[in-house]
This record gives C-alpha cells, structure tokens and sequence, in this order.
C-alpha cells in the first residue's frame, strides 16, 4: 500500500507512560501523537491517515470507556486498543462489545500491544478505504437523472426491458438508452456488478461498517 | 532704797552706811522741802491779809528737825532766815530787817533748839524701849530653842520605835505574800502529814478551800496508785532517814480527777515555839506530762500509720541512704529493714530511671523543687522489675533532726502493665485499620506502581529497538525513563510497606507536608479512579512537628479515604479534595482534609469520632476514632467543620516540635 504513514494516537493522563508509548512507537517507526485527556484530543484535528487510538482505561473526569461511547455517538470511527493498570472482566467485555480491537493490562507485553496496534491500523485502513469506495458509488449515483434511477430500481427488482417500458409508460428502445446510460455512470460491467454496488449503497444507510471490508484491499 | 544696787543682795557689807546717807539726804531734802512749802504759804497768806505771818516757817523747822534731825533742822532754820531776808528784803536792809524781825530770827532758833531737844529726849526713850524689847525676845527665843531640842529628841526616839516594828510587819507580811501569792503550790503539814496551812495556788491546784484541806492529810489527797509510796516516804521523815523528798506525782483533785504534780518536801527542824514540820511546794505539770502523753500517742499513732500501712513509706538521709522502711515497703521490694539501711536509695532504681531520679533530688536538694512524684521502675531483690510511683520530699534539716527524705511508694505494676497490654492491642487495632484501609486501596496501589512498570517495559522495549538501530542517543533517553520510572515504582511500594509494617511507633521530627505527600502517593490512583481532582495547598512556613510516621500518614489516609467516599455519591459537578497545611496561630502545624460530598448529618456529627460508628456499608467504624487518638497521642486535636458551599472540612493540629527552630 503507498497510503500515507499511519498514526498512533495516544491519550493518557500519566506522563511518563505517554513519553514511553512514544518513544516504543517511534521506535517502530510509527508516527505518534499523545495527548493528557480525552478533552484534548477532540480540540485536535484528526489526521487524514490509518489511525489507532490507545486509550488509558482511568482517565481524569471521564473513563475511556465513556470516551468510547461518546466516539461511537459521534460517528467517529477510530479503532480503540484499550490499555488499564488493572483489567478487569466487565470492563473488558464493554470495551470489546463496543468495538474494541484489544484490552491490554498494564504493564503489557510489547509485542502485544504493537500487534494490536497493527491490527487496529489495518482496520482503519480498510474501514477508510472502504468508506472511499462507498462515497464514490454515492458519487456517480448522484449523477444518475430520475428517470434512469427509476429504470435501475426495475433492473435491479428483476424486470425485463419490455416490462420496464410498460410500467413507466415509454417505448422498449428508451429504456435501452437508459440502461446504457446508467451502466456506463454507475462504471458497471455486468448486471451483476450493479446488483453488488446497489447493495453497498443500500446497506451503508443501515450500518457505517461493511463486514466485507476487507475484501476490497 | 535697794535700787542702787540691783544686782546684789542687801546684805552686801556697806549697806548700812549706803542707808544711812540716803536717811541723811532725805532729812536735808525735807527740810528744804518744808521750808519751801512754809514760803509758798506765807506768800499766799500775805496775798490775801497783806500782812505776813511766819508761822508756817516754825511749823518747817520744827518738822525738819523732828524728822530730819539737828543738821536738817539748821538747815531749815537757815533757809527760813534766807526767805525771810530775800522775800521780804523791800521793807529795809538787814540790819533793819533784823532790828525789827530779830524776835523771829529767835524765834526760829528756839523753835529749832526746842525742836532738837524733844527730838533728842524722844530718840533716847525709843531706844531705850527697844533695847528692853529686845532682850525680853532674845530670851524667848532661847527658850523656845531648848523646848524644840527636847522635842526632837523626843520625835527622834518615837521614830525609830515606829521603824523597827514597821520592818517586823514587813518582814511577817513579806514571808505571808510569799506564801500566798506564790504560783507555786506551797503547804505546811505536821509529821502526821496533816496540813497546817496551805496557800491559794495549792488549793486551786486541788479544788479545796484551805479549811478543807487542814481536815485532810498529805496521804487523802495523793492519787490511790501513790498513796503506799508517799506514806512510806513520811514515815521517812518521822524517823529521820529523809530530808528531803523531790518527786512527779499524781494527787487526786476535789472533783476526782488525777492531777500530776511536781513536789518537793523539806523537812522543818523544831525551835523553842514550833514543833518538826514538812513544808511542801508543788508545781503544776499536768499540761506537761498530758503534752506528753499526747506526743506519745501520736507518736505511735504514726507509727502504727508507717507500719501498717498498704503503701510503702520510707525516709532516707539527706546522703540517701534508707533510714527506715514500712513492711509494704519490704514486701514490695524484698529486701528487709537492715537490707535496706546498707543500701543507697539509687540501688532500687532501674538502671535506666536512675538518670532522672539523680537529677530530680538534685532539685530538691538545691531547692528548685519542693517536691516531685515520678513513676519509674524498681528492681527488686529477686530481680524482677516493678513499676513504682514515687512522691519525694526534701524536709529540711532543724535544730534536733538532720534534713531527710520521705517518700511514698505506690507499686503500679498491674496498671502499668495494663496500661502497655492496652497501648499494645490499641497499637495493633491501628495497624489493622491501616492494612484494611490498605485492602482497599489494593486496586488503585496496583494501579499506581503498574503505571511506572507499563512505561517501564514500553521504554526498555524502545531501548532496545534504538540500541538495534544503532541510535544510541534516543536508546539512552529511554534507559533514563526506564530508572526515573523504576525508581518512582519503588516509591510507591516503600510507601505501601510502611503503611503495612508492624514496627513499634517512633518519635521523629517530621515535615507534616511530606507525610501528606508520602500518603498522595499511594492515594493518587484511588483519586484518579474515582475521578476526583486534588487541590493541594500545602505552605511551606510550617513548623516540623514530633511524631511517628507511619502514624500520622494513618491519620491523613483516613482522612482522605473519607474525603473519597463522601464525594461517592457526587453527580453533575466536579469532585475537588482540597488538601492544605498551615502553621497554627498558637504555633504547631494544621492541616485540612476538605471534601464537597453532601456533609456529615448534624445527628451523627459527635458520633462520627466514637469507635464502631459507621455510615458506610462496609465500614469497620474505626478510623476516625483511631484517627483521633493517634492525634491526640501526639498532643493534637482533630476536629471536623462544615465546608462551603458542601462538604465537610476535617482539620488535626500538632504540637510543634521543641527543639525545631535550634
């Protein structure tokens, strides 16, 4: 992948396991920003490259698990690789049913923890890329007239070109040019192909999150 | 007559002649006087008949040389010529004058010689007349001198009769007095010892009168323990063996009670009047001998007080050594009266209370002290060591008695020991209530010292990545993280096992500021997990107080422990843990534990300090009472004050230490 250089994000409220987290992901050549609270890191800009967030369970006014509910209520979509002095289970099992990549106790094992942090920075990835992608099919959906996204609603219900005519009261021939038309917008090779890109879009009103979004790298 | 000569007494030799010439001066003066007197009438008779008389002029001779005598007299007869010539010198010359006053010239002459003769004849029959008179008192008085000689010779005899009776009287009624007056009993009895008299101190010695008395015998009055004794001694004088008697005795009074008297009998020789006697004198000594008794009684009474008592009493010399000891005394140290006496009072103490004794009688004997009581320890004679009070004296020396100790002995063992059994289990309550506080805080400590390890591990781990990478400068910035880290670890843990020791508590001087931030270590994860943000106002002007860590590290955790729990239920604003210290107005340090929970509810405010009073589910009940008496082991307070606008404030103070600021 030529994607930019991804980055970690680090909050927790201890300063020197913000200056050690720091210098271990730098020493792996990640690029990282740290930040004492949650209320800082949402003042800043979020960078556009795969991120990962590691996240201090205890954090001062607000635990990381509230801060993670309050990302999801946002919309925004950050891998999360939890870090506590002290797990817990139930703390754990919110953590993971809410998202999580990974819930690691300190003090935690390196490779643990540069593991998880590449799994969340993949997905990140993927979730960007596949975020891409939809909003490019939202794109040349965009471009299609009314009258050629009523003929794609028939063709994808299954109906023939002579059924199409008769329900929209036009000649066989017009919805043919239509047909082409919103093929070559929608940049579809094959019927099959519409039918796949008409789902992506029709999913992502329901859920932001494409369980096949792997798939695309 | 006598003012010439003022300054002496008429007496002076010369006075008579002195008189004499003033009675001749005045006899010329009254002849010119009287001749004078003579021509003024003349004149004035002339004036008013025109025709002179010098009858006036005999009249003046002759009362000149009746009074004057014969110089005066021709005197005055010569002046009478004079006046005549000189007055009457226009009826014709002298010789006129002469022819024919010559009858008056003669006239005044015969006047005087006539006057002269019968002043003379006159003068002789006075004298003779007081010549007679003078012989007729002469010889009176002479008489009267012989009669007032016999008179006082007679006087003189009557006197000295009358002086030597007066000295018998006097001498009788000296010996009377004596005997009368004495304060001391005095009486006479016969060989039978019956009285023959008796004066007034004996008799109210006795309550008698003296009739009564002289019915009754020496024997009768003597007290009946004493009567064999007393008439064995008169039997003694009737035979003449004894002089001399000399004795304290009781008698018996009127009213039957003993009175002690002093006697002393004397036997009295017969004389030609009198028979033998025996004179007695006697001394009232009751007072006396009752003083006595009573010293006497109080004196066991004391005695019994020392020897029975339960508390050991003894006196030592002003050198201490033991003088006397009671048998508490003995019992309780184990050594006898005799054991003791060969000891030095210091031999009993403890080696390691000696100092302080030695020092304390120090200041008795130097007088900074009157008095002292001390509780220390004694060894016994089996070597067992006892815990004593001690009250301690100086009396000081008087004319009869050396100065000495005397001091009162307590043996409080029992209690003493009780009292360390109790410090013991109070001491080891204290450390249970840490530790469980402790348990409490497990979590969070965990989370504290695994904090330094995660930055530990993610450091070493980037060390060795730099290492690889042959960066040796960021490898060496990662390796000082990894000591700063480890070394903060190792704080936290120190901490943590200090808090949980069992060591015996210890006075040291000590920055209460930093036992505040010994105890934010171990807390700090507790605060952070409970979102509670810590305002700490610590001043650096405080004194250093005296205690005992770990102790009072106990009384800021608990205090903080509280603080956390009572902001459990806080919601929808910020939980703030003020934390400040400061130097006291009356000097020591203060410090504040402030939380905004919802406060302590007035009805528990004077329970919240009593053991086992909790209002917290889990809650032993035991930390701020324990909190208390640490506090107030150290000679602090600890107190709780509503906080504004919620919340509550606990405050405790310390004593400064004493010697901060040398």
């Amino acid at each position: 992948m030529n994607d930019p250089t991804p980055m970690v994000l680090v909050i927790d409220d201890d300063d020197s396991v913000r200056r050690a987290l720091r210098d271990l992901f730098e020493s792996v050549e990640l690029k990282v920003t740290v930040f004492a609270s949650a209320r800082d890191f949402l003042q800043t800009k979020r960078p556009d490259t795969p991120c990962c967030l590691v996240l201090d369970v205890r954090l001062p006014g607000q635990s990381g698990l509230d801060f993670q509910r309050e990302l999801n209520e946002r919309n925004i979509t950050l891998p999360i690789v939890f870090l506590t002095a002290h797990g817990d289970i139930p703390m754990s099992v919110r953590a993971m049913k809410a998202g999580a990549v990974e819930f690691l106790t300190k003090p935690f094992r390196e490779q643990e923890l540069l593991d998880a942090v590449q799994v969340a920075i993949d997905r990140d990835r993927a979730t960007r890329a596949d975020e891409a992608l939809l909003a490019e099919l939202r794109r040349r959906h965009d471009t299609l007239t009314p009258r050629e996204r009523t003929v794609m609603r028939l063709v994808l219900a299954g109906r023939r070109n002579k059924q199409i005519a008769g329900e929209i009261q036009t000649s066989e021939a017009t919805v043919k040019v239509h047909r082409t038309n919103l093929m070559r917008k929608m940049q579809a090779s094959s019927l099959a192909d519409l039918i796949v890109m008409a789902a992506r879009l029709g999913s992502s009103q329901t859920s932001p999150h494409s369980p096949e979004g792997n798939q695309s790298l | 007559m006598g003012s010439t000569v003022p300054h002496h007494n008429t007496a002076v030799p010369g006075s008579r002649s002195v008189s004499s010439i003033s009675s001749i001066a005045t006899g010329y003066g009254l002849a010119v006087a009287a001749v004078a007197a003579a021509l003024l009438l003349t004149l004035l008779i002339r004036g008013t008949t025109g025709n002179p008389t010098f009858f006036s002029f005999y009249v003046a001779i002759f009362l000149s040389v009746w009074f004057g005598g014969r110089g005066p007299g021709w005197l005055a007869t010569a002046l009478a010529i004079l006046a005549l010539h000189s007055v009457f010198r226009n009826t014709g010359d002298l010789m006129a004058m002469t022819g024919e006053k010559f009858p008056t010239l003669l006239a005044f002459i015969i006047c005087m010689v006539t006057g002269d003769v019968l002043s003379t004849q006159r003068h002789r029959a006075e004298g003779a007349l007081r010549s007679a008179r003078d012989k007729l008192e002469i010889t009176v008085q002479d008489r009267t001198t012989e009669l007032k000689r016999a008179n006082a010779l007679l006087s003189d005899e009557i006197a000295e009769r009358k002086r030597a009776e007066a000295a018998v009287r006097a001498s009788a009624e000296r010996w009377r007095r004596l005997f009368e007056a004495s304060s001391a009993g005095m009486s006479l009895a016969d060989l039978t010892s019956r009285y023959l008299a008796t004066n007034a101190a004996f008799q109210s010695m006795l309550g008698y009168s003296d009739d009564e008395l002289k019915a009754l015998s020496a024997i009768e009055v003597t007290h009946p323990e004493e009567r064999a004794t007393t008439q064995n001694i008169v039997a003694e004088f009737v035979s003449g063996s004894r002089q001399e008697y000399h004795a304290d005795k009781r008698y018996m009074r009127k009213d039957g009670t003993p009175l002690w008297a002093n006697v002393t009998t004397t036997y009295v020789p017969p004389t030609d009047a009198t028979p033998a006697m025996l004179q007695n004198i006697y001394i009232n000594i009751d007072d006396r001998k009752r003083a006595e008794q009573a010293l006497r009684a109080s004196e066991e009474r004391w005695r019994t007080i020392f020897e029975t008592s339960s508390v050991g009493i003894a006196t030592s010399d002003a050198h201490l050594h033991v003088a006397t000891a009671n048998a508490a005394f003995q019992r309780m140290v184990g050594y006898t009266e005799s054991e003791l006496r060969q000891m030095r009072w210091i031999d009993l103490t403890h080696e390691d209370d000696r100092g302080t004794t030695e020092e304390l009688v120090e200041r008795l004997l130097d007088g900074r002290q009157q008095s002292y009581h001390i509780e220390k320890r004694y060894r016994r004679k089996d070597g067992q060591t006892i815990w004593i009070t001690v009250y301690n004296s100086l009396v000081p020396a008087t004319d009869t008695t050396p100065a000495f100790f005397p001091a009162i002995i307590v043996d409080v063992t029992d209690r003493v020991l009780a009292e360390h059994a109790l410090q013991r289990s109070q001491a080891e309550l204290a450390r249970v209530a840490r530790v469980t506080t402790m348990g409490e805080l497990a979590a969070s400590i965990a989370h504290e010292i695994n904090q330094p390890l995660a930055a530990i591990v993610a450091s070493a781990n980037a060390c060795r990545r730099w290492l690889d990478a042959q960066n040796l400068s960021r490898a060496k910035g990662s390796l000082e993280r990894v000591v700063a880290d480890a070394d903060r670890a190792c704080e936290v843990i120190n901490r943590v096992r200090s808090l949980s020791s069992n060591t015996a508590p210890e006075r040291v001087e000590l920055n209460i500021n930093a036992v505040v931030n010994e105890v934010l270590a171990v807390a700090r994860g507790e605060l952070r997990a409970r979102q509670i943000s810590l305002q700490l106002g610590l001043s650096d002007d405080i004194p250093f107080v005296s205690g005992d860590q770990v102790q009072l590290q106990q009384v800021v955790l608990n205090l903080v422990m509280n603080a956390i729990d009572a902001m459990a239920t806080v919601s929808g604003r910020r939980r703030v843990l003020v934390i400040t210290s400061q130097r006291c107005q009356g000097g020591g340090a203060l410090v504040s534990v402030q939380d905004c929970g919802p406060g302590i509810d007035p009805a528990n405010a004077e329970r919240i300090f009593q053991p086992f009073f909790t209002t917290k589910a889990g809650g032993m009940g035991m930390g701020l009472s324990i909190s208390t008496s640490i506090v107030e082991g150290h000679g602090g307070r600890l107190w709780a004050t509503p906080a504004s606008p919620s919340g509550t404030a606990f405050h405790f103070s310390l004593p400064e230490a004493k010697s901060s600021g040398a």
